[in-house]
């Protein structure tokens, strides 16, 4: 293997993992904040790649708009979906929020189904060229994906680190309780963290929309190599996401090449497999003892 | 008439009142078919211009009084481009409905999955966009018929093109692990070693997006041409990812590029890109342009092969029913031993099922309209991408 070759392979896997990355970081919010695993988090997906679709092909825009369009829309969604159905199950018993994630996830699909068609979507306004440096080619659209992606991913990590929210918000996810009693307001903190990771993934689908095709499903393709990340990365673990993300996507990217996808998949659940037995709080997440 | 009574009078008219309703009503009795078809799902893009041929067969047939004066009713049902739905619906169609043929659906795994259904039910069925010829050799089928060009020869006009313009040494194969994909790339690769190319074949699962490593090995390969043999999303995907790589073949050809919406996606950039197709809105044949005509009349746009496909398929169950009636049994040794013209071209089949008559024609997009082309022809070498 050359070296251009090697860095060509390494720039695919970072664009791959910075798509994975975007949406397990709203899986691992959700998860870690509320305790929520939410199937329909793929659909979120799906509606910010609509949305980018709308504004690039029918309205004729630079689908770049839709990046931003897709995190405030997708975050007024979540804001709603949040207050009107799912902080209504939260004290249920975790089987039954599952089951009201998984209906919205089937409600969801057959919106688009029926709102879109099956065809697929497509446009080819937006970045487009390459850029070479040393031998090595990325094209535009995928160095914007990662540039986002990338860009995000830091401004979440900051956030949670030092803003009033981003304390709150891992205040909640340590000790809900204590985090309630000390004067954080735990729903509004949790409608906000719904809200954000919603945004979050309607920007992966925007994102996705650009170097892709949208379909229906496009956004539940994401979803459960998105879980793999989550439990590879560690549950609760924001920044274990983000490195399992781009773990796996350089993992994908070197199996996909020497061998073929459907290898690079079997080696990624092989993987979710091994952590699972060997280090179950995930690579990156904290033992909880018993 | 003096001698009848006025009680037998009545009777008797009776009578023949009621004979004569029942009479009509089995001229008017429709004849049933059933199609199970994509209408939503990964298929739907293309099976759309199917549902619009079959739509349009049933119109013009009933139109023209119907067959053997009796009209024809077609019922299409949605299989979500799933072969397990496909089968439920195709047993249901001849259970509940009682069609007494399928016309077929889109895709070889939907058609395989709906021939084990109706060799169980003796139905007969057209396989009418059935590519793989497989569906066909790995078992014994009696009621169903391939109604498509085979995909064994999806590449074989690129290949000839290829040939005789030159200049290409080694040739890239991309192929979904389907097995109407899988046997047209292993024909592929037959046929361009023949000629002296040195291949690499890579494989996909199906419904996969991201071509980018596959992409990789192309270009470690300096491949001068590439040809993809999957459906038309991964087509697409594949394109536009080679397009962002800045890797630009002297030709390349995807099965489907035909289609009218490969501009929409691909915009100027379609232009030089390869296709095959099993019939072109552009062929001058009287039939087919009087189905164009019809066909655009009715949906404001151009056919594409599959809407010819579906109507052709139409047109040899109206022979087969016209020359034998409504037996299943007849319907299905009329498609077996005999041609039937239609808009597709010469439809026969083989002792197996196998389609020997329907051959693909190669096109290029040239100056954004997809055209047949050959050698003398077509546009070489592929424009630049930008």
């Amino acid at each position: 293997m050359t070296w251009t070759l090697a860095f060509q392979l390494l720039v695919n896997g970072l664009v791959a993992g910075g798509l994975l990355g975007l949406v397990a970081l709203g899986l691992a919010l959700i998860f870690g904040v509320m305790r929520i695993v939410n199937f329909a988090h793929g659909e979120f997906v799906t509606l910010g790649a609509y949305l980018t679709w709308i504004i690039a092909s029918p309205l004729g825009l630079s689908p770049l708009i839709g990046v931003p369009a897709a995190f405030v829309f997708g975050a007024a969604v979540g804001w709603a979906v949040h207050t009107s159905i799912i902080s209504r199950v939260t004290s249920r018993p975790s089987l039954d929020v599952l089951m009201v994630t998984y209906a919205l996830s089937v409600i969801g699909l057959g919106l688009f189904s029926l709102g879109f068609g099956g065809d697929f979507r497509s446009y080819s306004s937006g970045p487009s060229g390459e850029l070479r440096l040393l031998g090595i080619s990325i094209g535009l659209r995928s160095l914007t994906v990662l540039v986002i992606c990338v860009a995000l991913a830091t401004i979440m990590v900051t956030l949670l680190r030092s803003a009033r929210i981003g304390l709150a918000l891992r205040a909640l996810a340590q000790n809900r309780d204590a985090a309630a009693s000390s004067g954080i307001d735990t729903k509004w903190a949790e409608h906000v963290a719904f809200s954000v990771a919603v945004g979050l993934a309607a920007v992966a689908g925007a994102l996705v929309s650009l170097i892709g095709t949208t379909t229906p499903s496009v956004g539940q393709n994401l979803l459960l190599d998105g879980f793999v990340v989550v439990v590879v990365g560690g549950l609760s673990s924001i920044p274990g996401a983000l490195l399992a993300a781009f773990m796996i996507g350089l993992m994908q990217s070197v199996c996909g090449y020497f061998l073929d996808d459907a290898w690079a998949k079997i080696v990624t659940y092989a993987l979710l497999y091994v952590v699972l037995v060997l280090r179950p709080q995930g690579l990156f997440g904290q033992k909880v003892e018993a | 008439m003096g001698g009848m009574s006025r009680r037998a009078l009545l009777g008797a008219a009776a009578f023949t009142a009621a004979t004569t309703r029942i009479r009509f009503a089995r001229a008017e009795d429709p004849i049933k078919l059933g199609a199970s078809l994509s209408l939503t799902g990964r298929f739907s893009d293309s099976a759309k211009y199917a549902q619009e041929g079959y739509q349009l067969w049933e119109e013009q047939t009933n139109a023209g009084g119907g067959i053997n004066g009796r009209p024809v009713s077609l019922s299409i049902q949605d299989d979500t481009s799933s072969p397990d739905t496909g089968r439920v619906l195709v047993q249901r169609l001849i259970d509940r409905d009682g069609v007494i043929a399928i016309l077929g659906p889109y895709s070889s795994p939907i058609t395989d999955a709906a021939a084990v259904v109706v060799e169980r039910a003796e139905i007969p069925m057209l396989g009418t966009i059935a590519s793989d010829s497989s569906i066909w050799t790995r078992r014994k089928l009696h009621w169903s018929f391939q109604a498509f060009p085979s995909s064994d020869y999806d590449h074989r006009g690129f290949l000839e093109i290829i040939k005789a313009k030159g200049g290409v040494k080694k040739l890239g194969i991309v192929f979904e692990q389907s097995p109407f994909s899988i046997a047209s790339k292993d024909f592929a690769e037959k046929m361009a070693r023949d000629m002296g190319l040195t291949v690499e074949s890579y494989g996909y699962t199906p419904g996969a997006q991201d071509f980018r490593s596959i992409i990789e090995r192309i270009v470690s390969f300096e491949a001068e041409a590439v040809t993809m043999g999957g459906y038309y999303e991964p087509s697409i995907a594949l394109t536009r990812q080679m397009m962002e790589r800045g890797f630009n073949p002297l030709a390349y050809h995807f099965i489907l590029s035909a289609d009218g919406v490969t501009k929409d996606a691909l915009g100027a950039n379609v232009e030089g890109i390869f296709g095959r197709s099993a019939w072109e809105a552009t062929l001058e044949r009287a039939d087919s342009k009087a189905f164009v005509a019809a066909y655009q009349a009715k949906f404001n746009r151009l056919p594409a092969y599959h809407s010819a496909a579906a109507y052709s398929a139409g047109q040899v169950i109206a022979a087969a029913i016209k020359a034998k009636g409504v037996d299943r049994t007849a319907i299905r040794g009329y498609i077996a031993s005999n041609e039937v013209e239609t808009v597709l071209g010469t439809f026969k089949v083989n002792e197996t099922g196998q389609q020997t008559g329907y051959k693909y024609v190669a096109t290029q997009w040239q100056k954004g309209v997809s055209r047949v082309v050959d050698a003398k022809s077509a546009e070489w070498p592929k424009p630049k991408w930008s």
